[in-house]
Parts: C-alpha cells; sequence; structure tokens
C-alpha cells in the first residue's frame, strides 16, 4: 500500500499500484477537496493516473522524480 | 495443480486448436481479414494468460508470433503456405510445452533454445517477408515543409482537441532539425488484466522530445468510472530510430503506431508562414484572448512565448512579437500582430475544437466549456481495440471428474431403483401382503420415469460431437500430403453426429490411422493417377452418420484401393493365414485380413508407420468399444473403410441367466433370441452338438463347459440363447433364463482383467455382482 491518507490529504508514497486506484479513487470521492503530496512517489500505475486524470484533485506538492513530473505534465495535471 | 495454471492449460489447448484449424482457413484466403482478426485474438489471449507463470520461452515465442500475425492483419505481409508451416510448427511446440508445463510444473531446460530458435525464423522466414513489402504506416515520410498536422494525426488514428496541445505538437514539429517519429500507443482497454502498466513501457521511451497523455472516458459521472478500465492513449514525438522505440516497446509493440517525421533542414526558411503555421498562430492568439478566463494564466503565456521562440528559428517576423510579449505582456498590438500573421479570418472557437468531440486533456482550461460535449458521444475519437463483446454465458465448462461422478450417481440410482423390484418380489412370495407389493411396484414405476429421464440427460450431457476428432484431420491431411509429395483434398461430413465421449476419445488414434493409412497407402501420387486417367488430387471423405444406436465413421478413398491377391500372398507368407484356408476365402474375408496383427501391403515402411497404431490395434481398440470395422475395396477404385461404434457405453441392455447358480449377463445387441428345446431335437454332428430352427441347422454349445463350470442337473427343456456372433447364429445352452435389465457396466480390475471373456461386471439391485460376457470372445471359446 503506498498510499498514506492523512485528514485532508493523500501522500502517495514510492511506487503506487494497481491496486491503490481504487483505494485512491475511494478517498477522492468521499474526499473531494482532499490534495495530493506526491512528493515522494516514484511511480503511478496508469490505472492511478487515471484516477488522477478523472478526479483532477489539488496536488500539494509534486512529485521530486522527473520523468514522473513530465508525465503528470503530459496528462494536464 | 495451481488452479490458475489448470484454467490457462485448458484455454490454451483449446485456443491452440482453434488456431491449427484458422491457420488452415487462412492457408485457402490468406488475406481474410476475419480470419486474420480470429488468428491474432487466439494467439494474443494465449500470450496473455502465459504472462501469469514464469514461462518466459513460451511468452517470448506467443509474442513474436504475436506481432508477426499483427503485421498480417495490418497488411504489411501475407502469410504464405510456408509460413503457415513455420506457424503450425510452433503451434505443436506450444501444445508440447503445455504438456510439460502440466506434467512437471515448469518447462524443460532446452525450452529457452527451442524458443529463440523459432524466434529467429518467425523473424527471417515471415517478418523477413515484412521488409519487402514494408508497412504504409511506418514508413510515411512527412517533411516538416508543408506538413500537414491534421493528416498525421489522421494516419494515426488519433484526434487532439486540445488546441494549446495541438500547438505545442505542431511547434516541436516545426522545430525539428532532425528525423523523428511520433508515435502513439494505445493500450488495449483490459490491458491491466493481462498485467500490463502502460506508463511503466511509456515512461521509458527513449529521446522523448514531447508528449501528452489522452484520455477516453465514456463514463458521465465519476460513480460510473472504472478505474481497471484503460482508457488512456499516449502521444509523443522522440528523435530515437524505429528499432530503438521498437525494442522497447517491442510487448506492446501491437499497440503502437507511429509515422516517421523527416527534420527540416537548419538554415531553410519558409518566407511566408505555411497554412499549418498560421494555425498554429491562432491557437497561440486565442490563448492569449481568453486569458481572462484562464486560472493558470501565467504557464500559459509562458507556453505561447516558448512557441514563438521555437518558430522564430525559421520565422524570423515571430521574433519580434515574442520581444513584445516578453516585455509588454499580451497587449491589444500583441494580438492585432498575432491575428494578422494568423491570417485575416476572425479566429472563433468552434472551428478549432470540433463540435461534440470528447475533452482529450486537462489542458484544455482556455477553452469553452466541454460539460455539454462530454455528454455527446458522436465524436468520440475511434478506439482502435475492438469493442469488447458481452455475451451471455450459454454453456459452462464442467471438471470431467465430477461428470464422471454424476454418471456414477445415476448408475447407483439405477441400481437402487432395481433393487424395488426385487423388494415388490420379496414381499409378496415371503409375506403374502398384495396391497403393498402394488404400491411397492407403483412407487417404482415412477423412480422408473425418473432415472430413465436423469440417464438419458447425463447421457445426453455426456456426447460430444465426432467433430472434435474430424478437427484434426484436415492439418493431418494436409502435413501428409505435402511431406509425401501428393495432393489430396478432404471433404468432411456429418462431423456434427454425437457420441459418448469415452468412444470419441479413445476412436481418437485409431481414425487418425486409418486416415494416415488412406493417404500413405491409398492415395497414388499424382503422375500415376493421371496415368490411370484420375483427377490429380486425390479426395478422402470422411462421414460420421447414427444408425440406430451407432456411430458409422467411414473413411473413402479414390486411391488405389486393395489387392486381394496381393493381401492373400502376403497373409500366407506372414503366417497370418494357411494356404488352405487362404484359399477357400472369399475376397471380402480376405480383405478383413489387413486387420490382423503384424500385417503391411507395402513392399517399403514408409515414414509414417511405427507410430504405435496398426490396423490391428484399431480393430482391437473398435472391438473393446463394442463395436466393428469392415474394409471394402475395389482395384483402382478406392477402398471404404466402416467404423460402427455404439453412441453410448453408459448404460447397457442385458439379458440375465444362470449357469451353476451364478448370474451372467449378455448384452442383448448380438440376441436374436431365447428358446427351449427338448434334449431329443439335440442333434450330434461329428464332436459337436446342433438342433434344426426353422428348417436352418443351428450349432449348439453348452454355456457351462464354455465357463469350464459343472452342470448341476439336466433339465426337461433346455434353455437357450441364440446369439448372432459375426453374422453367424449359435446357440448356447444355460441352466436359467432371467429377465433383461438396464446395467452400467464397468470394466474389471486387478485378476479379473485377464479374462477378455468378460466384457466388465455390473451390480444388480439386490447388490449381486453381474458378470457380463463378450459374445465375441465366446465365439473363441470353441
Amino acid at each position: 500500500m503506498s498510499l498514506i491518507s492523512k485528514e485532508t490529504t493523500t501522500y502517495l508514497v514510492g511506487s503506487c499500484s494497481a491496486d491503490d486506484a481504487e483505494t485512491l479513487l475511494t478517498w477522492l470521492l468521499a474526499n473531494p477537496q482532499g490534495a495530493l503530496d506526491l512528493k515522494t512517489c516514484t511511480h503511478l500505475h496508469t490505472a492511478v493516473l487515471q484516477v488522477l486524470m478523472v478526479c483532477r484533485p489539488a496536488i500539494r506538492v509534486r512529485p521530486n522524480n522527473k520523468i514522473l513530473l513530465a508525465l503528470l505534465s503530459a496528462a494536464g495535471m | 495443480m495451481n488452479p490458475l495454471l489448470e484454467q490457462f492449460l485448458a484455454e490454451a489447448r483449446e485456443l491452440l486448436e482453434h488456431s491449427s484449424d484458422t491457420f488452415l482457413q487462412l492457408e485457402k484466403s490468406a488475406e481474410d481479414a476475419g480470419i486474420l482478426n480470429s488468428l491474432f485474438r487466439y494467439v494474443h489471449t494465449i500470450k496473455g494468460g502465459s504472462g501469469l507463470f514464469d514461462i518466459a520461452p513460451f511468452t517470448q515465442l506467443v509474442h513474436v508470433a504475436e506481432d508477426s500475425l499483427s503485421k498480417a492483419r495490418d497488411g504489411q505481409l501475407i502469410i504464405t503456405s510456408q509460413g503457415i508451416d513455420l506457424y503450425l510448427q510452433i503451434l505443436d511446440q506450444l501444445h508440447s510445452w503445455l504438456n510439460e508445463l502440466e506434467a512437471d510444473g515448469a518447462l524443460g531446460s532446452q525450452a529457452q533454445g527451442v524458443s529463440d530458435n523459432l524466434t529467429a525464423q518467425i523473424k527471417s522466414r515471415i517478418l523477413g517477408l515484412a521488409a519487402e513489402q514494408p508497412a504504409a504506416s511506418v514508413s510515411n515520410e512527412l517533411h516538416t515543409t508543408g506538413l500537414n498536422l491534421e493528416a498525421c494525426l489522421q494516419k494515426l488514428d488519433v484526434q487532439i482537441v486540445d488546441a494549446e496541445v495541438k500547438s505545442a505538437l505542431s511547434a516541436q514539429l516545426d522545430c525539428l532539425t532532425a528525423p523523428a517519429s511520433l508515435l502513439v500507443y494505445q493500450p488495449q482497454a483490459n490491458a491491466f488484466f493481462s498485467g500490463e502498466d502502460p506508463v511503466s513501457f511509456w515512461s521509458g521511451v527513449p529521446d522523448l522530445l514531447w508528449q501528452t497523455v489522452l484520455s477516453d472516458f465514456q463514463h458521465h459521472t465519476l460513480e460510473e468510472f472504472d478505474p481497471f478500465d484503460c482508457r488512456l492513449t499516449f502521444v509523443g514525438l522522440s528523435t530515437a530510430d524505429d528499432i530503438s522505440l521498437q525494442q522497447h516497446l517491442d510487448y506492446v509493440w501491437s499497440n503502437v503506431r507511429l509515422v516517421r517525421v523527416a527534420g527540416r533542414n537548419a538554415g531553410v526558411t519558409n518566407a511566408e508562414p505555411t497554412a499549418e503555421l498560421q494555425q498554429v498562430l491562432r491557437h497561440q492568439a486565442q490563448i492569449v484572448k481568453h486569458l481572462q478566463t484562464n486560472p493558470q494564466p501565467d504557464a500559459s503565456l509562458a507556453s505561447v512565448s516558448r512557441v514563438l521562440g521555437c518558430l522564430a528559428t525559421q520565422y524570423p517576423a515571430l521574433a519580434s512579437l515574442q520581444q513584445i510579449l516578453a516585455t509588454d505582456g499580451p497587449t491589444a498590438e500583441f494580438i492585432s500582430q498575432l491575428d494578422a500573421l494568423a491570417a485575416d479570418e476572425t479566429i472563433q472557437d468552434a472551428p478549432l475544437l470540433p463540435a461534440g468531440a470528447q475533452r482529450t486533456t486537462a489542458m484544455t482550461v482556455n477553452e469553452q466549456p466541454h460539460e455539454s460535449i462530454l455528454l455527446d458521444e458522436t465524436f468520440r475519437p475511434q478506439v482502435k481495440t475492438e469493442p469488447s463483446r458481452v455475451e451471455a454465458i450459454r454453456t459452462i465448462k464442467v471438471d470431467q471428474e465430477r461428470l464422471e461422478q454424476l454418471v456414477d450417481l445415476t448408475g447407483e440410482l439405477i441400481v437402487a431403483k432395481n433393487s424395488l423390484q426385487h423388494l415388490a418380489r420379496r414381499v409378496e412370495q415371503d409375506y403374502g401382503i398384495k396391497a403393498l407389493t402394488r404400491d411397492i411396484k407403483t412407487e417404482h414405476a415412477v423412480l422408473n420415469r425418473i432415472t430413465e429421464s436423469l440417464q438419458d440427460l447425463v447421457m445426453q450431457i455426456r456426447m460430444i460431437p465426432v467433430s472434435t476428432i474430424f478437427q484434426r484431420f484436415p492439418r493431418l491431411v494436409r502435413d501428409l500430403s505435402r511431406r509425401l509429395g501428393k495432393e489430396i483434398e478432404l471433404q468432411v461430413t456429418g462431423e456434427d453426429t454425437e457420441a459418448d465421449k469415452n468412444i470419441v476419445e479413445q476412436m481418437a488414434d485409431p481414425l487418425i490411422h486409418l486416415v494416415r493409412n488412406s493417404i500413405d497407402h491409398g492415395i497414388e501420387m499424382p503422375d500415376e493417377r493421371q496415368q490411370k486417367g484420375k483427377p490429380a488430387i486425390g479426395l478422402i471423405r470422411l462421414v460420421a452418420k447414427n444408425a440406430e444406436d451407432f456411430v458409422q465413421i467411414e473413411i473413402h478413398d479414390d486411391g488405389g484401393g486393395i489387392d486381394p491377391q496381393i493381401i492373400k500372398d502376403k497373409a500366407i507368407v506372414k503366417g497370418v493365414v494357411s494356404e488352405e484356408l487362404a484359399q477357400k476365402m472369399t475376397e471380402q474375408e480376405i480383405l478383413q485380413l489387413i486387420f490382423e496383427p503384424g500385417f503391411s501391403t507395402r513392399e517399403e515402411v514408409s515414414e509414417l508407420s511405427g507410430r504405435g497404431v496398426g490396423m490391428d490395434v484399431v480393430k482391437t481398440t473398435v472391438t473393446r468399444l463394442g463395436g466393428s470395422v469392415d474394409v471394402q475395396s475395389q482395384k483402382n477404385q478406392g477402398s471404404v473403410i466402416t467404423v460402427r461404434l455404439p453412441a453410448s457405453i453408459t448404460v447397457s441392455r442385458v439379458m440375465m441367466f444362470e449357469v451353476n447358480e451364478q448370474v451372467y449377463g449378455i448384452p442383448v445387441e448380438g440376441l436374436t433370441e431365447t428358446i427351449k428345446i427338448k434334449p431329443e431335437k439335440i442333434r450330434g454332428i461329428k464332436r459337436g452338438e446342433a438342433y434344426v430352427l426353422r428348417d436352418q441347422l443351428i450349432p449348439l454349445y453348452r454355456m457351462h463347459q464354455l465357463l469350464g463350470v459343472r452342470q448341476l442337473h439336466q433339465k426337461q427343456e433346455l434353455p437357450i440363447l441364440n446369439l448372432n456372433i459375426g453374422g453367424t447364429v449359435a446357440g448356447f445352452a444355460v441352466d436359467r433364463l432371467l429377465e433383461g435389465v438396464d446395467v452400467i457396466i464397468k470394466p474389471l480390475e486387478g485378476v479379473m482383467s485377464r479374462f477378455p471373456l468378460y466384457s466388465g461386471a455390473a451390480v444388480l439391485g439386490d447388490g449381486r455382482v453381474l458378470l457380463v460376457i463378450n459374445p465375441k470372445e465366446l465365439a473363441l471359446c470353441h
């Protein structure tokens, strides 16, 4: 599990797998104003990326990982 | 075994069978898109399943085969007969690996070498052809001068709706100084379920200059969104060469489309902006005009500045415009200059954003509201993958073991039902309660009706069409005829004819041998056929049909036929039959000698022989299954081999009789009648006995002598079973005749299995064991 939810922020840590997509979607549906912290995230499974593209949550901290950063930009995040 | 592996093995075997058939169809119509699509689907499914297990050589081989089929499907290559040879060889190898996997749980150490070898063969023998007929989509060179981005995207079957994204791509293309590839990776909707993570593949694409991720979410609300339905498309511009790109995306290459884009030579400048450039500039103007409604105006302005900067290297007029933007910001003067360069026409939102198009990226913040657009599906970008078909499940797979249990339980129910008859008899005889007897008999009748229905149903479940064997024959005929240099057409009729699963399965090898025999020994070489005035192409016809409770399978060939004289001579030489006996035999009887052990009519040993199944084994198998085999032939006209098998072996009707106080049964199929004759009617002829029945002399045998038991007592009238064995009626005297009964005959095991006289045993309603006699063996006893 690479998701740590604290109050209004969920931290995506390390490599997020397909299993995290559903958890993240549920959390975002329950917390529409919730924000994400991707600082230490290194990889997003495509299913997780889809969740982000559909829900478009606020990204409080963008990832340090350059490849992931470029991918998020390419996805319009 | 791991249930997942078990499921994979079953599915993969089925798909390999389908693939094999479909390849044969492909040989007849090499460019049939439907056939190629089916093949691709089969192989793709096998590959997906194999990815779940640690069988890299298997997956590698299937992947390369799939790749080549994908190219064939896209019209980039045509699969020839030689290619099909290789594919069939690969299917055989995959089949053999599945067997290995089932037996050992892993592939052998040789597997990787075999896989590498076959992979190399696909690349050289099949994909090698692709180089001669290069792919249209891969080889399209689009030059920056006069570059039509729309045409390029259309060719890639992708639609970028967001004007800013398109502008950025356009700008990148305009700035290209070296050849690049514009590539689109569109994973399949069910990609996640095959273990694919498209982001992983995409993230490592080398030398990526620009990229965007498009989405195609067909949901209307967040609640309907399924995160595991992959709806993303990755678009990128890379300066890496095709080989590097393919190496990186090899595993998903079938889902990748690309066009090569040649770079402009540095320094070559167009005096006037092209139409494409004008479009880019219009997009930039539009972005600037909508800054007020843009939540991120700074980022958008920076983007416009970057685009202008890129374009300024080729169109110096734009350099001043970039300067104005940098110093004064997006002033009215800047916008008017930009508009002037972009053309005179007024720039509207609508033409730039196709009405009804879906929102494709998040970077459409500058555009007009998209909410209404999102709901309109008319202009949804075309998805290249085939639409998923939702079909109601009409059939279910059941483990064979469970089916066997069902058959066993039904058998036990029949036995239990039979016991009611015994009970009724005892109640009447021992206790004299007739009313209870009647009630028991009524209940027996009800139970009988239900069990008969159940029995019919179970038998129906066990029935499978003979096509399960027949489907192997097209491949067999093709392979053997090619190997032997013969031309043979195969015609199959009645493949829907059904028979019990056990019978069909056990007949597979003998039938294959018969067909192989017809190809090898029956059909002549083309030149020999032409000399005889026959068409060069030989004909083998397989006919299956129901005949009463039997299934009849005929193998016709229009070959050279069987020469009875040669058979007779061989039989004598081989000691199969004595010369004296052979002279008395009719031609028809002589032909049947081919089913005797150790018989071969060809001078040289053919490469097809030595497979462990001979004509004698065919006969033994057919006889064991309660059937018969017969051959008819005419010299130079051809032969017909007819195999008759019982359609079902589950429940048999047997006639019971008693010898030395032991109950025996005999299948009613061979029973012509039961009679009782007085001892004085029996005549002694030489050392045997006989009696006259309706002016016909019938040989008589004493069952107790054949079974090797004592005769307890002489009767005034002798009960006799008249049996038709091999076309001859003979009488068999027993101690007492009993009723007929439906039983499930089980093969004998252990010590008793050594006695072929008994075809099996069944349990009677009162718990006694009934030994069922094999009439053919009975005939040999005397």
